[in-house]
């Protein structure tokens, strides 16, 4: 088994070096069908995989490939482990990447560089098998920078445009300070344990003796500014709508569906870490909760189809730190589970819509359109359903259940979440009923507006049953089925919730208070679509293109203004010094001095080189030359 | 015997190069022999055992200094490295100039490959500090006779300014002689006894100044962004990839273990003005606009993460000196390869006169970007092994020196894309830019840099494996 654990990524890797280096010499038909044909491939081995590990004892695979960092203090190993947790995110990875991979065949048919796009979406599969896959942080930090670069280069795609460069130049550079954060959590970690492979950790960590030791306190910290930085935490989280500017396949599966939960992934793998230091637990909450908020309410007021799903992941990356900042790892890892179908579906619906559109982003030149793309608009509308949290589509039961765990563990916090759950049914049917109801308010002739070919709604009827079923692997404990996700998690969440247990740190919730948050979560979210129904199709409001009036509003419109607080901050002081230190210290200060010093002797010497004359060289040739005969001769002698 | 062979091998070759004359084929005969050469010489001496290779002869001998030479851990990968990036400046300098053929420059670039093989082997101090002294004239001669007005100055300043800081040395040197009673220079001797703390400082002062000058840190770099911008690009590739690494190497073999009490007084000093060379070197390549001046501050940048670890001993900073060492050299060296490549295409260095040039060269533009990986130590490429154990050992030695050293990964990234984007990336301007396909020679030698990029990154070891060992031995004196 082992020696297919390092076979998955190599195949998407195999495309992307095809692709990659045929680029020029491909054809469009191969280089599609060598790109959907890796991740395929990669999706199979998976599956084998899967199946192989269930039917041996369940305990995590590792297997190292060779001893890649070495040094007195530790060895970091190549490796790789499997467990039940990479399970979960290798089917997540490569099932929807392979979706989207096939979606992408139509979608970016016209586009000159495909076979460029589709090497890097390999080499993006590549690398996020590498992060969910590496048995040490070390491994997972390639993975990690790996698919930040390749988010660089799917950003910056269509490289001719100098905003999409500057946004893939923010994404790369945001992400590394997150990664900052990640490499001084390790660093943390190795100088505490000597290793930071998972199973020695795990080990290590289940020893710790106390709460909140400030030592773990740090390093968990440093971790979860890396996970900042990747799941576009607060204050990390405006590069990932700047990121839209990339092809609508990138947006749907690396910013919605799989690159962004990255930081999920770390924080549920380092379980027995954070079950340890509950202080930073609560950062997390809040973060997650503000980003929650923030990422909602931008998204009520944006209009362009990608920026609202852009903020829309925001917000609800934010719901699973919230689950993670609570210690239900199982839900955050459910959310993840279940957004990655109906993210990965609204996005790709908004492609069709885009595409349909003849490039089209702007709502406000949308409406009308279910007559048109039928297929688009069904799908969207399950995706819809499941997002807003209507049951029994999949996005009920994980958002139900990061609820009904922030209720048990932080009453105010809950409170807020609900609140964001009715914002987000409003803007998401504030969206769906602008695109798809209403008289069609753009140029186009009808005539000109078409549904997207097979290859593309052929991945979105699948999101869309994976969208309707999905929840059904995380029955809420009330209905006494079996949580399906939870029993295949426990083992990599056991070290987690014995350290929980030994610390009494534990929430519990009772049946009644299970289904009054169910109930209260589906009023209201049936509240939000109400609302939404009321603005967009009873009174049949349209956003106006002119600045808006009111603080909420101008607020929100403008994304709370962060990028230009950002710049003056951040940005143009940084600039600034850059251009003081350039000019006024280097140019004029520490090279000064040194040119002063030889002006002085060049005076003194003055009187010397008058008399000699001609050009510096050549007395240093003949110097040199008559240095180099005389050491040879001494050395001959000298023998 | 391997380690005289290593001296008199590119010795040979200069010799070869002069008769060959304007052949080009000969000459790329000559330089792909001298990799390989090389290579095969430090592999057997590898195979055989280092230690068998030393050799001792008197030289002068009225003053008692020796030609005594020894391969060993810690100047192995400097010599490797010497050999490969001579063999870049040769391709280059042979490839691009094949019909303007200057002979000289090519027997002086194996004049520079013997001179400092010969400063990397030395274990004669008289015979480092002469051989130390002699590297820069060889590229002062390519500057002076081949470039511009403004790089014969820039090189004469930079010749100038590490005579200035030799003189140092030399008089530490003499002292050490006189002190030890010896009658000759060997480092056996010299260094024979542990030397008394007081004096310690002051030898210390000595030697780091010559050495610091030379690599260049924060703030004895004034000549470094002017030479590297304004000489002749093999120059550039030499005094950037190899020759500054005789600072690096100067301080490994002679500062850190022998002047420990004064790296204990005055290294966390020069740790400052270096971690600060750190930041300071990356924010002004950020707003540079002549492509080897950005070149250039990156460098100021990395040598001074590098300068940082040496004077931190710390046995993890110190692996990873040896692997940045040499991942500098490699990325550097490809990196002004690049930068010639572009600007002789684009007619310009400036970095607002360029744009969307990888649409010219698929070749080009992934071999840049590959460098551009490795340079910001991005996993799985060389830079990354040596500046996470930089790092590492630097936040060991002190928590806020190395986050604030950190900050290059941050701020790396943002001048490297700003690099990229600029030259490569957007619209083309006005059809100025026209690059002939990369030919055989330029695929080869970029090729070559680029699989040691990638392979490093991949599997380090290769380098540790070697000079683990002798590195560790360095901090024994502490």
């Amino acid at each position: 088994m082992e020696k297919w654990i390092a076979l998955i990524p190599a195949m998407p890797f195999i495309g992307f070096l095809i692709n990659g280096l045929g680029v020029k010499k491909i054809s469009k038909p191969v280089a599609g069908a060598v790109g959907v044909a890796c991740s395929l491939a990669a999706f199979l081995l998976a599956l084998l995989v899967l199946f192989q590990f269930k039917s041996e004892d369940g305990k995590p695979v590792s297997t190292e490939l060779w001893n890649w960092i070495s040094n007195p203090r530790f060895n970091i190993g190549f490796s790789f482990q499997l467990d039940q947790l990479t399970l979960v995110m290798l089917m997540v990875v490569t099932g929807v990447g392979f979706l989207i991979h096939i979606f992408s065949l139509g979608y970016m048919h016209e586009d000159e560089g495909f076979g460029k796009f589709f090497a890097f979406l390999n080499l993006f599969l590549f690398s996020m098998l590498i992060l969910v896959l590496g048995g040490n942080l070390l491994m997972t930090f390639i993975g990690w920078e790996g698919v930040g670069l390749c988010s660089f280069l799917l950003i910056g795609f269509w490289n001719k445009n100098k905003a999409y460069n500057e946004a893939a130049k923010k994404a790369f550079v945001m992400n590394r300070i997150g990664d900052l954060g990640f490499l001084i959590g390790i660093f943390l970690l190795l100088y505490r344990f000597g290793s930071v492979e998972y199973s020695v950790l795990v080990e290590n960590l289940s020893l710790v003796a106390a709460v909140n030791d400030p030592y773990l306190v740090w390093a968990g910290f440093c971790l979860f500014v890396g996970a900042m930085g990747k799941s576009a935490q607060l204050p990390l989280f405006t590069w990932l709508p700047d990121a839209m500017a990339g092809p609508t396949p990138v947006s749907a599966l690396i910013h919605a569906a799989t690159m962004v939960t990255s930081g999920i992934y770390l924080v549920i793998r380092m379980n027995a870490l954070y079950s340890a230091i509950p202080f930073v637990q609560e950062i997390i909450l809040w973060v997650g909760l503000a980003t929650a908020l923030l990422g909602a309410l931008i998204g009520t007021s944006q209009n362009d189809i990608k920026k609202v799903l852009a903020y829309s992941t925001v917000s609800q990356l934010g719901f699973m730190f919230v689950a993670l900042g609570v210690g239900a790892y199982t839900a955050a890892l459910f959310h993840v589970i279940t957004h990655a179908f109906f993210k990965a579906l609204l996005f790709l619906g908004a492609g069709s819509v885009i595409h349909g559109l003849h490039e089209e982003q702007d709502i406000r030149n949308m409406g009308g359109l279910k007559k048109y793309l039928p297929i688009t608009y069904g799908t969207f509308f399950v995706a819809n359903l499941a997002i807003a949290g209507i049951p029994p589509f999949s996005g009920f039961f994980s958002k139900d259940e990061i609820l009904a765990h922030t209720y048990a563990a932080n009453k105010a916090a809950y409170i807020f979440l609900a609140i964001i759950a009715g914002i987000t049914a409003f803007y998401m049917f504030r969206l769906f009923f602008l695109v798809f109801y209403g008289e069609y308010r753009g140029k186009l002739s009808s005539g000109k507006i078409h549904e997207s070919p097979g290859s593309m709604f052929i991945p979105l009827i699948i999101l869309a049953v994976l969208s309707t079923i999905g929840g059904l692997i995380g029955i809420p404990p009330v209905f006494h089925a079996p949580h399906l996700l939870a029993d295949f998690l426990s083992p990599v969440l056991e070290p987690g919730s014995r350290l929980v247990t030994n610390f009494n740190l534990g929430h519990s919730l009772s049946h009644t208070d299970e289904w009054m948050v169910m109930g209260i979560s589906v009023i209201i979210s049936l509240l939000g679509i109400a609302v939404a129904w009321l603005m967009y199709i009873s009174k049949k409001t349209v956003p106006s293109f002119e600045a808006p009036s009111g603080i909420l509003h101008r607020l929100t419109e403008g994304k709370f203004f962060l990028d230009e607080i950002y710049d003056w901050v951040v940005v143009k002081p940084v600039n600034l010094i850059a251009g003081l230190f350039s000019v006024l210290v280097d140019l004029l200060m520490v090279n000064l001095i040194v040119e002063g010093i030889g002006m002085m002797s060049r005076g003194l010497s003055m009187g010397l080189r008058t008399s000699q004359g001609g050009r510096v060289s050549g007395y240093l040739f003949i110097m040199f030359f008559s240095i180099l005969i005389f050491a040879v001769y001494f050395l001959v002698s000298g023998i | 015997m391997n380690s005289l062979y290593l001296f008199l091998f590119p010795l040979a070759l200069s010799g070869m190069a002069y008769l060959s004359g304007k052949k080009a084929a000969l000459q790329q005969i000559l330089a792909l022999a001298g990799l390989l050469g090389s290579g095969a010489l430090l592999y057997l001496a590898n195979s055989r055992g280092l230690s068998d290779q030393q050799v001792n002869y008197p030289w002068i001998t009225s003053l008692g200094i020796h030609f005594s030479l020894e391969i060993n851990g810690l100047n192995f990968w400097f010599l490797a490295l010497n050999a490969l990036v001579c063999f870049i400046a040769l391709f280059y300098h042979i490839n691009q100039a094949s019909k303007n053929l200057r002979p000289d420059v090519v027997v002086l670039i194996f004049g520079v490959q013997a001179i400092l093989n010969g400063v990397f082997m030395a274990q004669d101090l008289m015979l480092f500090y002469f051989l130390f002294e002699a590297s820069i004239l060889p590229v002062y001669f390519i500057s002076s006779r081949y470039g511009s007005p403004a790089a014969e100055r820039a090189t004469l300043k930079f010749f100038l300014y590490t005579l200035f800081g030799s003189l140092f040395m030399l008089l530490a040197i003499l002292y050490l002689y006189a002190k030890s009673g010896a009658n000759d220079f060997l480092f056996s001797s010299l260094f024979a006894d542990n030397l008394p703390a007081e004096t310690q400082g002051w030898l210390f002062l000595a030697f780091f100044l010559a050495f610091a000058i030379k690599m260049p840190l924060f703030p004895f770099h004034s000549w470094q962004a002017d030479a590297y911008a304004e000489s002749p690009v093999e120059s550039t590739i030499l005094m950037s990839g190899i020759l500054l690494k005789m600072g690096i190497y100067g301080m490994l073999a002679i500062v850190l273990p022998h002047f420990p009490q004064g790296v204990t007084d005055y290294g966390h000093i020069f740790m400052g003005l270096s971690a600060f060379g750190v930041v300071y070197g990356a924010l002004i390549a950020m707003v540079q606009y002549d492509f080897r001046r950005v070149l250039a501050f990156s460098s100021l940048s990395h040598v001074g993460l590098i300068g940082c670890g040496i004077l931190a001993y710390s046995d993890v900073a110190l692996e990873g000196v040896i692997l940045q060492m040499f991942a500098h050299g490699v990325n550097i060296a490809g990196l002004f390869v690049v930068s010639e490549l572009i600007a002789s295409g684009a007619g310009t260095r400036d970095l607002d006169q360029m744009g969307g040039l990888s649409r010219q060269s698929f070749g080009l533009t992934v071999f840049f970007f590959i460098f551009l990986l490795g340079s910001i130590a991005v996993p799985l490429t060389n830079g990354f092994p040596g500046e996470f154990q930089l790092l590492m050992g630097l936040f060991g030695y002190n928590i806020y020196l190395g986050i604030f050293c950190g900050l290059t990964v941050i701020f790396s990234s943002v001048y490297m894309i700003r690099l990229f984007q600029k030259s490569m990336l957007g619209l083309e301007t006005d059809g100025r830019a026209a690059f002939p396909k990369l030919n055989a020679s330029q695929t080869f030698s970029l090729f070559l840099l680029a699989a040691l990029v990638l392979g490093l990154g991949l599997y380090p070891q290769v380098i540790s494996r070697i000079s683990n060992s002798a590195v560790q031995v360095l901090l024994r004196a502490y």
